[in-house]
């Protein structure tokens, strides 16, 4: 009876405990074309991506956009030397920009889609002696689903507005049965609930273009948080001992997906073949609840007779809930710049030619208390392209895109001292680098 | 240029079929010594079980590994001594042990025991060792080499017990040993002529909710024969872990660990290092670029005492372990 009391609560618990994510895109981007721009595009972003960027910049389409992209990123990150097997991703992008006219206005609709290659969704069990990247181990692997609508009511002012979607989920496990000695003695029951409940948040912006040249951008994300609930009650019997039974309760509370509030103010300038833009984000990381799940356990022997007191089971004392520990997570600034040119401009087919940097510090402090949860400043160089052919017709009234980037990040060392000496986990160490790559086809109709 | 078209749109749809697939979690990680400890299994150690040395018709009391050569103080029918044992191949056992050090001095009386070899950095070594009137010491140019006791024995006089011994360049040369119960702690220059620092370094602990009548009392009654060992962390931080076994005032006896910047303070663990109620001795060794913290400890029943091996962290193996599937540890 004790070794199942112990089997069913480490399995739960393993069950319901869940790691940290937050949404892909702020880790990868979203389309090869501004991901190559380093992601500061926010003043003059007018693709797909102005789904995530800027939705403002939807309405400076000149007409029906679509766009079809593939990221891919690898992630050699290590802690104290060893590999900590996080996982590449591999996402599908799919866009889509409706412009239209009403009235005197200008307006578009925007649709921006990341698919992962590999899963839907992913939450990976979070064992406490176990360190763990928490920013790029999980939560890049989840659907990104945005849609906004922009206008633009003056030539030099462009509005937009619009959600994204995402999916907390809210777990009910119940069991009953009887254990037993003999196989034929146990008999077990039971039944599993699982919600995938959407909620939404939303984002804003604007770009003001009061010269052909400048463009000045304006973007708010709101914050998310993904809470997951795991209920689970058992009721399980001795056979044989009809008036004994065992009585679970509990209740995990999980902060799994937490996005803070985004603000972003850029600008970008152009002057002939050339384009310059510079990005500024603030993220309100420091609101970040703990990661910690509250758990509730109950766990009670129902032994009227004393027959379990006369057989010497005992609940293990051992089994009781967690509680919650502040993340001490400061705001961050994150800067992007970038550089695009245009190299070749024939006949049939535009070339040109990006570069980025981004520059994250991370918001997780040093990790010298109870929590493990890894993360490292973050240097990222982007480097990208894109052909046009714009004569195509009569197959394509329009134009055909093909951009692509390559992306490298380097997340200098960073060393973990414990204020304890006999921490559990001890001294930790944590470095590495990420690769990418990505393309993108667009193809826009005139 | 319809081709080229095709092509990059094609390209993009091929890209997008690199299915990924489920990679291991993290290792679990310990860089602090606190383990927990694993028990060694047959194939590392070349023995039995977690044995790291069989012998019959003998009650092992403590062992030593220093290298490629382990100290052991053991008990037969001709008495209470200090053997040493070569390895087996590349386990982590011992083959059968020689006598390498018995009483000969007046102030030892009729036996000398709980050896720890402490392994210089000119490969030299040092085998600190108990007996009646005290904690002596015995050097030798190699770990198989003989044993000289040292003319300045004995190096502190006293009812002591299980010496152990961490020199640092920072630290200078620590001793610690066991007195009435209580692990106390020595300095020294040379690591031959020690002077007392203070008194006790850990207190005794009681549980929070002491025990109804009838119940199982786990008050500590008594810290026994400390093992200690210098470790440095991934940071660098280096730290004095000193393994002891805590007796209970039930009788039974289990290991944890206290860890010191300085040597001297110490911060105790909360938990046990090694699981068991009969467990005692824990002498530490580093192995691995010094990654792998081993432990040598013995383990008590009614009728003999054997010595056992583990090694922390969990998910490290020694050749031989089955998970290696690349043969024996007692081949070349």
């Amino acid at each position: 009876m004790r070794s199942l009391a112990r089997i069913a609560i480490l399995a739960l618990v393993a069950l319901m405990e869940s790691r940290a994510a937050a949404s892909p895109v702020d880790t990868i981007g979203l389309g090869s074309r501004s991901i190559g721009r380093a992601g500061a595009v926010t003043a003059d972003v007018e693709d797909s991506s102005a789904n995530y960027y800027n939705p403002a910049g939807l309405a400076r389409s000149q007409g029906l956009r679509l766009d079809f992209g593939y990221v891919r990123l690898h992630s050699d990150l290590s802690i104290n030397g060893e590999d900590s097997n996080v996982e590449p991703l591999g996402a599908i992008q799919v866009g889509l920009v409706a412009p239209g006219q009403f009235g005197k206005f200008r307006f578009a609709f925007g649709l921006a889609l990341l698919l992962n290659d590999q899963r839907m969704s992913r939450t990976r069990t979070a064992i406490a002696d176990r360190p763990r990247w928490e920013l790029y181990d999980t939560r890049m692997h989840k659907v990104f689903l945005a849609t906004n609508l922009a206008i633009r009511p003056f030539d030099w002012l462009v509005l937009g507005g619009g959600i994204t979607f995402q999916a907390p989920s809210d777990l009910a496990l119940r069991l009953e049965g009887t254990a037993g000695l003999l196989p034929s003695a146990a008999r077990a029951e039971h039944m599993f609930t699982g919600d995938l409940k959407s909620i939404r948040y939303p984002q804003v912006g604007l770009q003001l273009l009061p010269h052909e040249r400048l463009s000045i951008g304006l973007s708010y994300r709101g914050k998310f948080l993904l809470q997951n609930t795991v209920r689970a009650d058992a009721d399980v019997g001795l056979a044989g001992f009809a008036d004994l039974g065992l009585v679970l309760d509990l209740l995990s509370v999980s902060r799994s997906h937490y996005g803070p509030h985004q603000v972003t103010a850029g600008f970008a300038y152009a002057h002939g073949p050339l384009r310059a833009s510079f990005d500024l984000t603030w993220m309100d990381w420091s609101k970040h609840p703990s990661l910690i799940s509250d758990d509730t356990i109950d766990l009670d022997l129902v032994d009227p007779s004393g027959v379990a007191a006369g057989l010497g089971i005992v609940i293990p004392e051992e089994i009781r809930g967690n509680r919650a520990i502040p993340m001490g997570m400061k705001d961050t600034f994150v800067p992007r710049f970038s550089l695009e040119g245009r190299v070749f401009d024939g006949e049939l087919a535009e070339v040109r030619v990006r570069g980025g940097y981004v520059f994250e510090r991370s918001p997780f402090p040093a990790q010298r208390g109870l929590t493990n949860f890894v993360d490292n400043d973050r240097h990222t160089i982007v480097v990208g392209g894109e052909v046009t052919f714009d004569r195509l017709e009569p197959l394509i009234r329009g134009s055909v895109d093909l951009a692509f980037h390559f992306f490298y990040a380097h997340l200098p060392e960073r060393l973990h001292e414990k204020i304890s000496l006999v921490d559990p986990v001890g001294d930790l160490v944590s470095r590495g680098h990420q690769l990418g790559f990505g393309t993108q086809l667009t193809v826009s109709f005139r | 240029m319809n081709r080229l078209v095709l092509a990059a749109f094609a390209l993009t749809l091929a890209s997008c079929s690199m299915l990924g697939r489920e990679s291991e979690f993290a290792k679990q990680i310990s860089t602090s010594g606190v383990g927990p400890f694993r028990p060694l299994v047959a194939g590392e150690t070349g023995v039995t079980g977690s044995q790291i040395l069989r012998v019959a018709d003998a009650a092992i009391h403590r062992g030593s590994v220093a290298g490629e050569v382990l100290f052991v103080d053991l008990e037969d029918d001709a008495g209470r001594a200090i053997h040493r044992a070569t390895r087996i191949g590349r386990c982590a056992g011992f083959q059968a042990p020689v006598l390498a050090l018995g009483a000969t001095e007046a102030w030892e009386g009729d036996h000398v025991r709980e050896p720890f070899a402490l392994v210089r950095e000119d490969g030299s070594i040092r085998v600190y060792y108990a007996a009646e009137g005290g904690i002596g010491v015995a050097e030798a140019e190699r770990a198989d080499a003989p044993l000289v006791k040292s003319p300045d024995n004995p190096i502190l006089e006293g009812a002591l017990s299980g010496p152990t011994v961490i020199e640092d360049d920072d630290l200078g040369t620590l001793l610690y040993f066991e007195e009435d119960g209580r692990i106390h702690a020595a300095r020294s220059d040379d690591g031959v002529r020690f002077e007392r620092v203070g008194g006790p370094l850990l207190p005794l602990l009681v549980p929070d909710d002491p025990p109804a009548d009838g119940g199982v009392d786990r008050s500590e009654v008594a810290h026994r024969l400390p093992g200690a060992v210098v470790a440095a962390m991934p940071t660098g931080r280096r730290t004095v872990r000193l393994y002891f076994a805590v007796i209970h005032a039930d009788g039974t006896s289990a290991v944890t660990m206290a860890a010191s910047l300085d040597g001297l303070e110490f911060e105790r663990a909360t938990t046990m290092v090694l699981s068991g109620d009969d467990v005692t001795a824990p002498v530490p060794h580093l192995g691995g670029d010094d990654e792998l913290t081993h432990l040598t400890f013995v383990r008590v029943n009614e009728t003999t005492s054997t010595l056992h091996g583990a090694l922390s962290p969990l998910t490290a193996r020694l050749p031989g372990h089955p998970d290696l599937a690349v043969g024996g540890c007692a081949s070349p």
